[in-house]
């Protein structure tokens, strides 16, 4: 079997196992699009002109012009939604896991460092959490508070807060009896300053290295959540959103929902292959993630 | 073991009541449930027949006295009624529960039984082409969305190709092999993800056993490369992706609901995306309470399975 090693393109493949180059890129590539959206976008992405409904990519025979990825079915620009859905799914992640890291790395901490009742109360309440079917629960939420951005980034939150708990405690558990930080007891630290000077430091590469891992499921979440009409509200060009709107028009005009897919699906498989290799590089004792 | 089983009980009905009492809070919080039978001005209804009416559906006592009736009759099976039709909502997800179940079945058996070989050939050839081949299978199903996968597969099986039909589940007197046909689409789609799961457990199960002594010892004493794997490295192996299944079982319930939004199949899913359309939340709470139960029972059914299957396994 090893004659394959031998064949360039495994040592390529090899070589980007090492580095991942074109995971790196594709997400630049959605960072920049994503900050920079207004000023990228060739059209707005909710101006609707009806002569141009589910036109075809200007690439393609008869395609329309100034559509780069064709027409949705009120013919807005595909490809403009795309480069604002970017915005939309770095906001809402950014946000909601942010906001998850903060609290469940605390949380994390708190349990780790304390003990007693103060963990086993918080260990109970994020395995109770992890217990509950999110996406039924979120569908209810999406009812009750009204679909938004904002109550989708809030579920997402929700959603993703216990697992930093869980590795950042365990983290912590073995930390503490260090040698170090008893020294740092002896010299008079208080616990805050042994937390946040001592330990924290300690547990940074597993928050990032599940953090990276987390990215991926969250936009999957979120886009989840969209296309069953739970999540972000339309005309909001969010990419599950889109994936959803245009399916009624599959058979007609592929592209109004092929595209949004592929976007997410590229970065999804980007976030995966980001996680893994820093996972190696940072913390291979997650392996079992 | 005993005790373990019983402390495991204990946290799934500790969730179940965690869940029901989020379902239920949510379901006060979306306003006065008399206002879903009638409209907030009265619409003509005078407020003696509004008190009758709030008194005759028990919303005039006490929340956690609301509570206790509404778990009650939901352990007594009744999850109250489709504001829609008046339909009872446990008749609506008993008759919807076949099609769920046939897909959940089809679709954890492919899963397994791609996942697991596709594990053990990638481990044994490991660096070879398979194991590429294999781990790009598992890659993709990891980060392909599902209802994606659905989309595309439509519109190349069905759309293009014209060989698979693309929404529901046939008709009752279709031959067997046309029922089949229904099914190899969304069995696929919802398989995918999980067989990409049991290609990865199965994989670094059987690399850590490879490398573990006892199969050194195996190996030394001459024993025969396919004895190795097959009796002394895959059961092994087995465990990881056996209690996996459970877990499978569980998640199924959520791509379930975007694989049968897609396929337009006629199952408990697409019953609580009707609901969130319709917004009819008695047929909401019932199909979220349904699942939850479900989820919950398998992922009790997963801590099981791990103490039967690995005996070392310590708890406490």
């Amino acid at each position: 079997m090893n004659i394959f090693k031998n064949i360039s393109i495994f040592k390529l493949w090899n070589a980007f196992r090492k580095w991942p180059i074109i995971p790196v890129f594709i997400l630049a590539v959605l960072i920049v699009t994503g900050v920079f959206a207004p000023q990228l976008a060739p059209n707005s992405p909710t101006s609707q002109d009806l002569k141009l409904r589910n036109a075809a990519p200007s690439w393609m025979d008869g395609g329309a012009e100034g559509r780069f990825l064709g027409g949705d079915h009120v013919g807005r620009d595909i490809f403009s939604r795309i480069i604002h859905g970017a915005r939309i799914s770095l906001t809402v992640v950014a946000i909601s896991l942010a906001s998850g890291v903060l609290v469940g790395s605390t949380l994390g901490l708190i349990a780790g460092y304390t003990g007693g009742l103060v963990d086993e109360l918080i260990m109970r309440l994020v395995d109770v959490w992890l217990a509950l079917p999110f996406v039924l629960l979120a569908l209810i939420a999406a009812i009750v508070l009204g679909p938004s951005v904002q109550t989708v980034m809030l579920l997402l939150a929700l959603f993703t807060w216990a697992s930093f708990v869980r590795y950042v405690r365990a983290e912590v558990l073995s930390l503490k009896s260090r040698d170090y930080v008893n020294l740092a007891k002896v010299a008079g630290a208080s616990t805050t300053r042994i937390i946040i000077k001592h330990i924290l430091p300690n547990v940074v590469n597993t928050i990032i290295v599940v953090a990276t891992l987390r990215v991926g499921q969250l936009i999957l979440t979120e886009a989840t959540l969209s296309f069953i009409g739970a999540g972000i509200p339309a005309p909001t060009p969010a990419w599950g959103l889109m994936v959803s709107e245009e399916k009624e028009y599959l058979s007609s005009s592929w592209w109004g929902s092929f595209f949004p897919g592929l976007a997410i699906f590229l970065v999804v498989m980007s976030l995966n292959f980001l996680g893994d290799w820093l996972r190696d590089k940072l913390d291979p004792r997650l392996r079992q993630l | 073991m005993t005790r373990f089983l019983f402390r495991r009980l204990y946290f799934a009905m500790f969730s179940m009541f965690a869940a029901t009492i989020i379902v239920f809070c949510m379901s006060r919080l979306i306003g006065d449930p008399l206002l879903l039978y009638a409209q907030a001005g009265g619409y003509g209804m005078p407020p003696e027949q509004k008190e009758y009416l709030r008194a005759y559906l028990g919303l005039d006592k006490p929340l956690i006295v609301q509570y206790f009736v509404w778990i009650w009759n939901a352990l007594q099976g009744d999850l109250g009624k489709s504001l829609l039709d008046r339909t009872p909502v446990s008749t609506m997800i008993w008759e919807k529960l076949p099609a769920t179940a046939y897909l959940a079945l089809t679709a954890w058996l492919f899963a397994i039984l791609t996942g697991v070989p596709l594990g053990i050939i990638s481990s044994i050839k490991r660096g070879g082409i398979t194991d590429y081949l294999a781990r790009g299978f598992a890659l993709f199903g990891q980060a392909l969305p599902t209802f994606w996968i659905a989309i595309v597969a439509i519109l190349i099986f069905a759309v293009q190709l014209d060989w698979l039909p693309a929404f529901g589940m046939g008709e009752s007197t279709d031959t067997f092999w046309e029922k089949t046909k229904h099914f190899i689409l969304p069995t696929i789609t919802l398989g995918w993800g999980g067989s990409a799961t049991y290609t990865r457990l199965t994989r670094s199960a059987m690399l850590e056993i490879m490398d573990s002594e006892f199969i050194k010892l195996a190996r030394a004493k001459g024993v025969s490369t396919n004895t190795v794997i097959w009796k002394h490295a895959f059961r092994n192996a087995l465990i990881p992706p056996i209690t996996y299944s459970a877990l499978f079982l569980a998640g199924f319930i959520t791509g379930a609901t975007v694989v049968e939004l897609v396929f337009s199949w006629p199952g408990i899913g697409r019953l609580a995306i009707q609901a969130v359309t319709n917004n009819d939340f008695a047929l909401l709470t019932g199909t979220v309470l349904f699942f939850s139960a479900a989820y919950l029972f398998f992922t009790f059914l997963a801590d099981l399975s791990y103490g039967l299957a690995d005996p070392r396994i310590r708890y406490d």
